[in-house]
């Protein structure tokens, strides 16, 4: 790193844990670090108080149950205790599966394993602001449908998806539905019941809690949710979730979401307002930028624009100390253009100049203007470099223009 | 802190010896979590310095973990729990070896046609009922028995074993018990007799606790947890030998760890499980026999206050592994006394914290043959390999039955 100044602006990717949660954390490494299985002790017996305790405060967060609450490793593993888990469970009423083009790959992977063992996806699609159609949701549901799987803020482009309809759909139709809210919780309005959600996935490490501990909500009752588990052997989350719990994590976990839950509204004008300020600059010192996913309906921490005539990974590396995303964190390793994107009729072109900036809870107003200086001035440099801006200033479209090969 | 704070008062003096349940982090693994925390919290999957620094972080401690704990010529990946490292080398790898095309032959010839999995007796639940599960996808499973002491001896696997062998299952160390099974004589013995078998080992209770390298094992899959040797809970692993073919994922998403486990790294908890495990490492190198020591001690002490006592599990000093020492009290209900031994401050175990629903008799004790009078007597005590014999010389049970 060559410059000293760090600036994280990635915060869809994941988040720092909060230091208040940390301290949440401490004693439940230290001092009450017993089993919450273990019974017959003190030490067993302080874990799971801690745990029924964390457990309420999570359910409570999104007008859930505590025993409605499965806590797993992550949202991953989440999402994939609900599709397959659902699917499997319910093949007897059906196969048929239904979500979208722009789902998390926590949701699509799933999904394409379950088409190469039988099922039937319909597979929605997307307008170019990543929005469904609700009439192509209600025309897609049929008797054999088993689940409706969509989330409510995109990673990628923050576009939300209206989840109450959604639910409200579903409901109607009888068919299960599965919200992976692993961006949301926390900062978008959340209860399962006034949206119908039957099942819900989240993570800890978006909201400034530690990684490797999520949850799932399973529906208890109208309808009463029956899911088949991956892991079992233990019979820990009600033999929904076998494996030893991580009391520390899930103490942090309910730490963090009482922390976002606190000072919610305030918190998502402040970063709305930030979010606004950045787009607003760079919008106003660079040309040829577009706007990717929902101008209105989208997370308040994302903005994810497109640079024509650069590349997004080069853009990255010309801002040093500077963290942002070309692409989904979970597939920017590779070189494909982001399927979102695709999906959302994006051109590879403009797919492979974008970038997000996740603004989050420690983002400060000095640290947006910095940011916008830094991105301003390397885009600048990088359209020097670019024989394609040339020609688009003057004004021929390059997408036009045939190459020969040679 | 809100005035509903659940965390209770510190308990008095305790002396904690239910280390197989879950063990307290170490101070190195606190502090190599808390440093990853606020210099390695970004994604590993982000392309950007910060998180680069994520990668390598992960990547050093992926390297640390498996030198501390010999695992060469091994990969090492990443998972949630023990018992998803266990389903993964289960589950994952009989969906993996189901399209060997010579194990479905050799199948054919036999009385179901189906391809066997063997199962230790005693295997911890995780293990056990993933196995059996496999009824389920076309496999018969088979349970392997285990002597009185609670080992696996290659005379019991040797019969079940053919070429029409998918899977052969067994821990290192029973973690009600304490017994060691010889692994390395069980592989080579499946190598041998079960060409087209993979063997899993659940080494959750023995890694970090004995000096043997988990190369020296020598099984296709080998799974470990963080919170058993002093790291922190959420963190685990499975090791798999290299040439063995990768199982099929428990879940899909993101293809992390060579696609072999979706989801976000825990990078942190990655950083304390390899800082918990060098600790243990170093401790072994400076006394191969802290837990037998202690073990011997604590059964002298046990024995003298009360000398009809039974140990569950092993006599044959090749079998104990030190950490673990299970033990009957004839005529007493180890509920009662594990509540006594509380109030005086210790805290050991009755039967395996890790079924969630207790209350029922051990199935270990009873695979073993264990005499039935004694079952709801036995008190698991569970060390750290640190504990002073003074410490250990506290627990008077003579005065409480």
């Amino acid at each position: 790193m060559t410059e000293s100044r760090l600036i994280y602006l990635d915060h869809q990717a994941t988040t720092a844990v909060d230091p208040q949660v940390l301290e949440a954390m401490l004693p439940y490494f230290t001092q009450h670090f017993g089993n919450a299985a273990s019974r017959g002790h003190d030490f067993g017996w302080a874990a799971e108080q801690a745990t029924n305790q964390a457990r309420e405060t999570l359910a409570n967060g999104i007008g859930a149950k505590e025993r409605e609450i499965v806590f797993t490793s992550g949202a991953t593993e989440s999402n994939n205790i609900a599709i397959l888990g659902a699917a499997r469970m319910y093949q007897r009423k059906g196969k048929h599966l239904i979500t979208c083009l722009t789902e998390h790959k926590a949701v699509i992977d799933p999904m394409r394993n379950l088409e190469n063992q039988g099922w039937e996806v319909t597979w929605l699609n997307v307008d170019a602001q990543g929005r469904i159609d609700l009439q192509e949701l209600r025309d897609a549901i049929r008797p054999d449908t088993v689940l409706v799987s969509l989330m409510h803020g995109n990673n990628e482009i923050g576009t939300l998806h209206p989840i109450k309809e959604i639910g409200a759909i579903c409901r109607e139709n009888g068919a299960l539905f599965h919200c992976d809210a692993t961006q949301t919780l926390g900062k978008e309005e959340l209860d399962v019941n006034q949206m119908n959600i039957d099942l819900l996935s989240a993570s800890a490490h978006k909201i400034y809690g530690p990684k490797g501990v999520g949850m799932l909500y399973v529906r208890r009752r109208n309808p009463r949710v029956r899911l088949e588990p991956i892991i079992y052997g233990g019979g820990h989350e009600r033999g929904l979730r076998s494996g030893t719990l991580n009391v520390p994590g899930v103490v942090g976990f309910a730490k963090a979401l009482e922390l976002s839950l606190q000072n919610r509204e305030a918190e998502q004008q402040r970063v709305r307002a930030l979010r606004d300020r950045l787009q607003q600059r760079l919008m106003d010192k660079l040309d040829y930028l577009t706007l990717n996913g929902d101008p209105e309906q989208r997370l308040a921490c994302n903005l994810n624009i497109s640079f024509a005539y650069i590349e997004g990974e080069s853009l990255v590396l010309g801002i040093p100390g500077i963290a942002v995303s070309s692409g989904s964190a979970c597939t920017s390793a590779s070189l494909e253009p982001s399927y979102v994107l695709r999906a959302m009729g994006v051109g590879d072109d403009l797919a492979h100049s974008s970038i997000r900036f996740g603004i989050g809870r420690f983002t400060t107003e000095e640290q947006i203007d910095y940011v916008a200086e830094k991105v301003v001035a390397a885009v600048r440099r990088l359209r020097d470099m670019s024989p394609l801006y040339e020609m688009a200033l003057e004004g021929i479209d390059p997408s036009t223009v045939q190459w020969s090969s040679h | 802190m809100p005035a509903n704070d659940p965390t209770p008062a510190p308990l008095a003096t305790p002396l904690y010896l239910d280390h197989a349940a879950t063990a307290p982090p170490l101070p190195e693994a606190m502090e190599a979590f808390i440093k990853a925390s606020k210099t390695a919290y970004a994604n590993p999957g982000s392309l950007h310095g910060l998180g680069a620094l994520a990668a390598r972080s992960l990547d050093q401690s992926r390297k640390k973990l498996s030198k501390a704990l010999g695992a060469r010529n091994y990969r090492l990946i990443w998972t949630g729990t023990g018992t998803e490292g266990n389903h993964l080398g289960i589950l994952g790898m009989a969906e993996r070896v189901r399209t060997n095309a010579k194990l479905l032959a050799a199948a054919k010839s036999n009385a179901s046609g189906n391809p066997r999995v063997l199962v230790g007796a005693i295997e911890h639940p995780s293990s056990m009922d993933s196995a059996l599960s496999l009824r389920k996808q076309g496999f018969d499973v088979e349970l392997i028995p285990a002597d009185t002491q609670g080992v696996i001896q290659p005379d019991a696997l040797a019969p079940m074993l053919a070429e029409d062998v998918a899977l052969v299952i067994v821990h290192w160390a029973n973690n009600e018990l304490g017994s060691l099974s010889p692994i390395a004589d069980l592989v080579a013995l499946t190598r041998q007799k079960a060409p087209h078998a993979s063997f899993h080992c659940d080494a959750v209770q023995a890694a970090g606790k004995r000096p043997e390298s988990l190369y020296s094992l020598g099984a296709d899959t080998i799974s470990v947890a963080a919170h058993k040797m002093g790291g922190i809970r959420g963190c685990a692993a499975l090791f798999l030998k290299d040439g063995t073919p990768a199982p099929v994922p428990m879940f899909l998403g993101g293809g992390h760890e060579y696609g072999l486990r979706s989801g976000t790294e825990n990078v942190m908890g990655a950083a304390a499980f390899a800082a918990a495990a060098e600790v243990r490492r170093q401790r072994l190198v400076e006394d191969p026999d802290r837990y037998l020591k202690r073990h011997a001690e604590l059964l002298n002490h046990l024995r003298l206050a009360v000398p009809d006592l039974i140990v569950a599990g092993p006599t044959d000093p090749e079998f104990v592994m030190g950490s673990i020492l299970s033990v009957a009290i004839p005529g007493t209900r180890a509920e009662t006394l594990l509540h006594m031994l509380e109030t005086k401050g210790i805290s050991c175990g009755s039967g395996s914290a890790c079924s969630a629903h207790g209350h029922t008799e051990s199935p270990i004790l009873t695979a073993i043959n264990f005499p039935k009078e004694h079952r709801n007597s036995v008190l698991r005590f569970s060390l750290d390999g640190s504990e002073s014999i003074a410490d250990l010389q506290t627990i008077e049970v003579g005065e409480l039955i």
